[in-house]
């Protein structure tokens, strides 16, 4: 039994009174403890299909579950949007343990895990500055570090280290690998970088446009590997996915 | 570097009182009529007044706007972010702001002093109803205009309607809306001072106008400099607030 399972999802927006489908037929299934990657043209609905996972988006047709339960009815799930979704005016500190006072954690509890998570992090000396005095990847840490003090079982990230520069993005690429390689968390995330889909997904979900859907799932044996980058096998991934992407004539009707 | 960028705010402000003393002296020299007294005068009258009563008159004066300008807050405040966050609601609401919005309020001022009296009843009531348009429509677009990631983020946390209130609208909204506090204070005091000169003996405004009609002109600007200086600590209790509570907007 996978532990992320979309069987059939149809989405549909209105807008200007008329119905759009933004994602149909969407198959997916990602089994525990594994790093999936959506990578797709922008506007295929990657980001919608990220939201009907986090329980933000409701209104949906077909089967979603995590763990044998609906998005809306697990508390096991954590979500880092594309720009952190840091909130400019509380400080490291307050934007860690903001999961943690909202779900109704003792205030002991909140103090030692936000230091818990801020100190793996290498945070803790930062925990009084506000988002705004953060570097790039120091934002990008909070944001994880957010997500993680809940103690999550499965995390979902839309293009998380997209606005971050080729090397903090690696830097930050191979935190997530050690995150999860201690953690055994199921991880999916959202990129439109090829490199980085294939250095982190153990599955690729290829996904098309108008409307979107997942059109092909490539097993990734290599991926977890910190030295993937240099080696053959990366190169032949990348390689055989940007073809694949070039092969494929991708048209939108709207 | 602070402390110097301090001094020299200071120094900025001593040249631009000094400025205006300035000019006001001129003009006193210039026009040598008594409706225009020197700065010297008035200041000294201004001295001798808060002797002899103008004190009871700021404080009424004072407990007024500081009454209308809460009020207004308490009520604008959460009807704003409540339209902000509501954009369905919002649509229906709208056209009775927009409609209502550009009245003077003023105009409503006799219709006031007859239904509520001739207390001070009537004239709180007048500064809040000005004062709480300003603070709703700001409330309401900087609520609206706030970026979904912020509320997206928040949300998937977990946080329902109350924690949003909390953790998002209010503390991201309160830039703008101390701004219209701000804005809502030069407007209020401008009301303040109409609404004394009516069938009141208590104020700054009837301070005012009770030394024009003794011909009186020193005692007069004894009460302008009352009032002035009430508008310039209000303003800087409000700059100081905003130091203290939106410390996250100058970094």
């Amino acid at each position: 039994m996978s532990y992320v399972s979309i069987k059939s999802l149809q989405v549909d927006f209105i807008q200007k009174k008329h119905k759009i489908t933004v994602l149909q037929s969407v198959n997916l299934a990602l089994a525990q403890g594994k790093i999936g990657v959506i990578i797709g043209p922008s506007g295929c609905g990657k980001s919608t299909l990220l939201n009907v996972l986090s329980g933000l988006n409701l209104d949906y047709r077909g089967q979603v579950l995590i763990d044998k339960n609906p998005p809306h009815r697990t508390r096991e799930t954590a979500l880092i949007l594309q720009d952190y979704g840091l909130l400019p005016w509380k400080t490291v500190w307050d934007n860690v343990c903001l999961g943690l006072q909202i779900r109704k954690v003792p205030k002991k509890d909140i103090i030692t895990k936000t230091e818990k998570i801020l100190k793996r992090l290498g945070l803790l000396t930062l925990a009084k500055r506000y988002p705004t005095q953060l570097s790039g990847g120091q934002r990008q840490r909070v944001a994880i570090a957010r997500s993680l003090v809940l103690e999550p079982k499965l995390l979902l990230m839309d293009e998380p280290f997209s606005s971050l520069d080729a090397l903090t993005r690696e830097e930050m690429q191979n935190l997530l690998l050690q995150i999860w390689k201690e953690t055994n968390l199921t991880i999916l995330l959202i990129t439109h970088n090829i490199e980085e889909a294939v250095f982190l997904g153990q599955k690729i979900f290829i996904m098309s446009p108008c409307p979107g859907t997942i059109i092909q799932e490539v097993n990734n044996e290599i991926a977890g590997d910190y030295d993937l980058r240099g080696k053959m096998g990366f190169l032949e991934m990348c390689n055989y996915l940007r073809s694949f992407f070039q092969r494929r004539e991708i048209k939108c009707n709207y | 570097m602070q402390l110097l960028m301090t001094g020299f705010k200071k120094m900025y402000y001593l040249l631009a009182i000094i400025l205006l003393v300035l000019i006001w002296w001129s003009l006193s020299a210039l026009l040598n009529t008594n409706a225009l007294p020197s700065p010297l005068h008035a200041f000294k009258s201004f001295l001798a007044s808060l002797q002899g009563g103008l004190l009871t008159h700021i404080g009424v004066s004072l407990f007024r706007v500081l009454i209308s300008l809460l009020l207004a807050m308490l009520i604008g405040v959460p009807a704003g972010l409540f339209l902000g966050k509501n954009p369905q609601v919002d649509k229906h609401i709208a056209p009775v702001i927009y409609l209502t919005y550009p009245i003077p309020k003023v105009v409503f001022m006799p219709i006031l002093l007859i239904l509520l009296g001739i207390g001070n009843l009537s004239k709180i009531v007048l500064i809040t109803l000005i004062v709480f348009y300003q603070i709703l429509v700001t409330t309401r677009d900087a609520a609206k205009n706030l970026k979904k990631e912020y509320i997206l983020s928040v949300k998937s946390l977990g946080a329902r309607s109350g924690e949003l209130y909390r953790h998002v609208f209010l503390p991201g909204c309160l830039p703008a809306i101390l701004t219209s506090l701000r804005l809502g204070l030069g407007t209020a005091l401008a009301v303040l001072f109409l609404a004394e000169t009516y069938a009141t003996q208590r104020g700054i405004g009837y301070f005012i106008m009770d030394a024009l009609s003794r011909m009186a002109y020193e005692e007069m600007f004894a009460g302008i400099i009352a009032m002035g200086a009430m508008g310039y600590l209000l303003y800087l209790a409000l700059d100081g607030a905003e130091k203290i509570l939106c410390s996250w907007i100058n970094l």
